[in-house]
């Protein structure tokens, strides 16, 4: 069914481009997520370089220390909201009606309304440079007071912080978009536990959306009013309420970017392994355990802002038990390629990537949520490596093992593995260089946020070393981009087909990229591997359709 | 590989972290080993290889997830020791004695109870400079100066934003919020100790050093009797 050509007249440009603006389509929301995020991932990676250009050595000023100030505050603001977040957002908005043998999301306009907010909100953030090169500078966390007009009276702090109210009602709409689809419009037979692993993540990470999100967008709202209509929320009370507020999202906002890239592991792993993914239950288990651990874990980012110690070791505990249920998916996808047949293409490479990294970010998790260590590597390199190792070597590392397994389906056309294995290998390599010496510049004793600093503190080499780290990355996503520029945009790639992995999920039963309508007819599920069935089925009309049978 | 620890609770600390080290490298050798080993070993060699169709095991999925947990428990009670040595020497950040309000007399009366001490400083954080006023009434900044083996007391309030003071080889990190009393304790050998801001504190944070240098007792004393005259 490769050509089922039908006669329509060639749209012009401009129809082409206003089907675009208007569509309510979740495959076409799904493209338009992922190039724009894509886009906002190189800008805040500039913003990387550049900071790392400004600590390759001690005293260095290539740029203004207020300039280094606003560029940390947008990479970091950038890469969450606007990147990773969004990211895996758009691979659910493409991927999870598929996988559920759906025709779109339940309300596909609120959908079209999530990316255009987003898009709003990312100009409306990143505009703090246009208008007098004051973007925000009170880094991503805008600790009050530092973040009130009295410290930080430029208007980019304002618009910074109503663009986060956006993304925010972007997300929470998202989220309930989510839910109901997949509540709702699952193919006939698909019972809970035959829902993908996928879909499973993103219903969790679906729930930690709603009932985090609110969090942050009344906090932020309550400042935007602090700053402008003199209300008294933050200026006169406890000093920590807006960080329990802020805290209150941004640490479940971890697992909201971690849970769907493991989503993306369970599914790719067992595909290059030819096993099903090992303890199913489990999996799904131990994603929703992290997500309701997930809401007891913040505090620890306030270990010495002065919270009562017995709470303290409350929260002590839990950081160290939301461990577990991360320790039992990494033994399960070992578990899954064990034994089995363990293809060593590039989403999988990516998946490698992923449990080799986050398992060291995991680690450092643990030993910084004992409090005695958190008083001396607290706000220190050692933390910027942590999250980096968890951030970077997890949900980037995941993105990309996503877009290598799916773009194939998206666009109807292979990258090129070769290329796909240099980035993998170039960005493995400039990962760990730039950011396991910062683990080492941390215990030394390197405040993060720093502009500079001094020769005297034998800070130069794990900087300059992750200066060359940063590079290393920058052109890995440079042949990532010219790997897709010639084999999906110029058409060089092999034609996908349906089915280029041997998926075990219902998006692989539909064309490559799908039709509008994604199924002809709604697929009926009869196991959680519908796939496997579906081939059989398939080889078994091919064999019986000969009369010699001799099929491998 | 932290910052040689001179004060006790630094070194307290040190010792916690290299415990937690070795338990690390144990669970890091673990998973990578694994991963390796099964990459390598079950790599496809052949296209039409058709590996067993193993869906779980409910005994191995229950080990995994007990000893994590039992993992975690020893680290917890590990650290929770840690935490009673460092309430023992008197600088545990224990914000019932050591962060409190600004005019809070009863926890300002615990202080000075709580604790024995030869040297107390009064410290001001502002954007972006550390103040030090002594008892003699002068004050210093950018780098504080106390006498060696001597118990100091540092009394320190904001000014402004939230600052944090710390001095990796001291230990004893801690918040300075506005409208709080924040208090850190240490007794260091001679010596010069860098340390600087630890919460962004706005355009110049990377300028706002807080280092201490710690004089023998006579050149201390010579010290401060200079600043007196000036």
């Amino acid at each position: 069914m490769a050509s089922v050509s039908i006669p329509v007249a060639k749209p012009g440009l401009l129809s082409e481009i206003a089907g675009w603006l208007t569509t309510v389509d979740h495959k076409k929301i799904g493209v338009m997520y992922l190039v724009s995020t894509f886009f906002f991932f190189l800008l805040s990676g500039i913003f990387a370089l550049i900071i790392r250009l400004q600590l390759m050595a001690p005293g260095m000023k290539i740029v203004d220390q207020n300039v280094y100030n606003e560029l940390f505050t947008m990479h970091g603001t950038g890469m969450i909201f606007l990147f990773i977040i969004p990211m895996l957002v758009g691979l659910g908005n493409y991927i999870i009606p598929l996988q559920i043998g759906a025709r779109d999301m339940a309300f596909p306009r609120i959908n079209a309304l999530s990316f255009w907010l987003l898009i709003f909100a990312g100009i409306v953030m990143e505009g703090g440079f246009l208008i007098g090169g004051t973007a925000s500078s009170a880094a991503w966390t805008a600790y009050v007071p530092l973040s009130t007009k009295q410290f930080s009276p430029q208007s980019g702090m304002d618009i910074w912080l109503f663009g986060v109210v956006l993304l925010g009602i972007s997300s929470t709409l998202g989220a309930v978009n989510f839910l109901v689809t997949i509540y709702t419009m699952r193919a006939p037979g698909m019972t809970m536990w035959r829902i993908p692993i996928f879909t499973w993540t993103m219903i969790v990470t679906a729930g930690m959306v709603l009932l985090a999100t609110p969090v942050l967008t009344a906090a932020l709202i309550m400042l935007i009013t602090d700053r402008n209509f003199s209300t008294q929320f933050f200026t006169t009370s406890n000093p920590r309420l807006w960080q329990h507020m802020f805290w209150f999202y941004s640490h479940p906002a971890v697992y909201i970017m971690v849970l769907p890239a493991m989503g993306i592991l369970s599914e790719v792993i067992p595909v290059f392994s030819r096993k099903p993914l090992f303890g199913f239950k489990v999996m799904v288990l131990s994603s929703i355990l992290i997500g309701v651990l997930g809401f007891t874990t913040w505090v620890h980012h306030m270990f010495v802002s002065g919270v009562d110690p017995l709470v303290e070791r409350f929260f002590m505990f839990t950081t160290m038990v939301i461990a577990v249920p991360t320790g039992v998916k990494m033994f399960s996808w070992i578990a899954t390629m064990w034994k089995g047949s363990v293809s060593l293409k590039t989403p999988l490479l990516m998946c490698i990537g992923f449990i080799s990294t986050f398992v060291i970010g995991g680690i450092t998790g643990v030993i910084q949520g004992a409090i005695p260590i958190d008083m001396q590597v607290h706000n220190t390199y050692w933390v910027v490596a942590h999250f980096h190792y968890v951030l970077f070597g997890g949900s980037v590392f995941g993105i990309f093992a996503g877009l290598y397994f799916y773009l194939p389906k998206i666009t109807g056309r292979m990258l090129d593995d070769k290329l796909g294995k240099w980035h993998f290998a170039l960005m493995f390599i400039g990962f760990n260089l730039t950011f396991f010496p910062m683990h080492i510049l941390g215990l030394e004793g390197m405040p993060r946020r720093i502009a500079t600093y001094a020769a005297d503190r034998g800070w130069d080499i794990p900087n300059l070393i992750a200066t060359i780290g940063a590079f290393t990355i920058a052109f890995s996503v440079l042949i990532f981009m010219i790997n897709f520029a010639i084999y999906i945009l110029g058409r060089k790639g092999e034609v996908a087909g349906n089915d280029p992995w041997e998926g075990a999920t219902l998006e692989w039963a539909t064309t490559s990229p799908p039709a509008v309508y994604n199924f002809a007819r709604t697929p009926v599920v009869e196991s959680d591997r519908p796939m496997i069935e579906l081939r059989a089925k398939a080889a078994g009309a091919k064999s019986d359709s000969k009369t010699s049978g001799g099929s491998h | 590989m932290l910052v040689p620890p001179v004060s006790q609770d630094a070194q307290v600390i040190n010792n916690l972290y290299l415990i937690l080290y070795v338990f690390s490298a144990i669970v890091f050798i673990l998973v990578e080993g694994l991963l390796i080993f099964s990459v390598v070993k079950f790599r496809r060699r052949a296209a039409n290889d058709a590996p067993v169709q193993v869906h779980g095991h409910a005994g191995l999925e229950t080990v995994w997830t007990i000893l994590p947990m039992v993992l975690v428990a020893v680290i917890f009670l590990f650290s929770v020791n840690s935490m009673g040595q460092l309430q023992a020497t008197g600088t545990f950040n224990d914000p019932l004695n050591h962060v409190h309000g600004v005019n809070d007399q009863v926890a300002i009366k615990r202080v000075s109870e709580a604790k024995k001490v030869d040297v107390v400083i009064n410290v001001t954080a502002r954007q972006w400079v550390w103040q030090f006023k002594y008892a003699d009434g002068f004050i210093v900044t950018q780098e504080l100066v106390v006498p060696e083996n001597k118990t100091v007391r540092l009394d320190i309030v904001s000014a402004d934003v939230i600052h944090a003071w710390w001095v990796p080889a001291l230990g004893g990190m801690i918040y300075v919020n506005p409208g709080e009393m924040s208090h850190v304790w240490f007794n260091a050998p001679a010596g010069m100790y860098y340390g600087q801001c630890n919460v962004f504190c706005g355009l110049a944070h990377s300028q706002m050093l807080s280092n201490v240098k710690v004089l023998p007792q006579a050149d201390y004393d010579a010290w401060v009797a200079q600043q007196k005259t000036k």
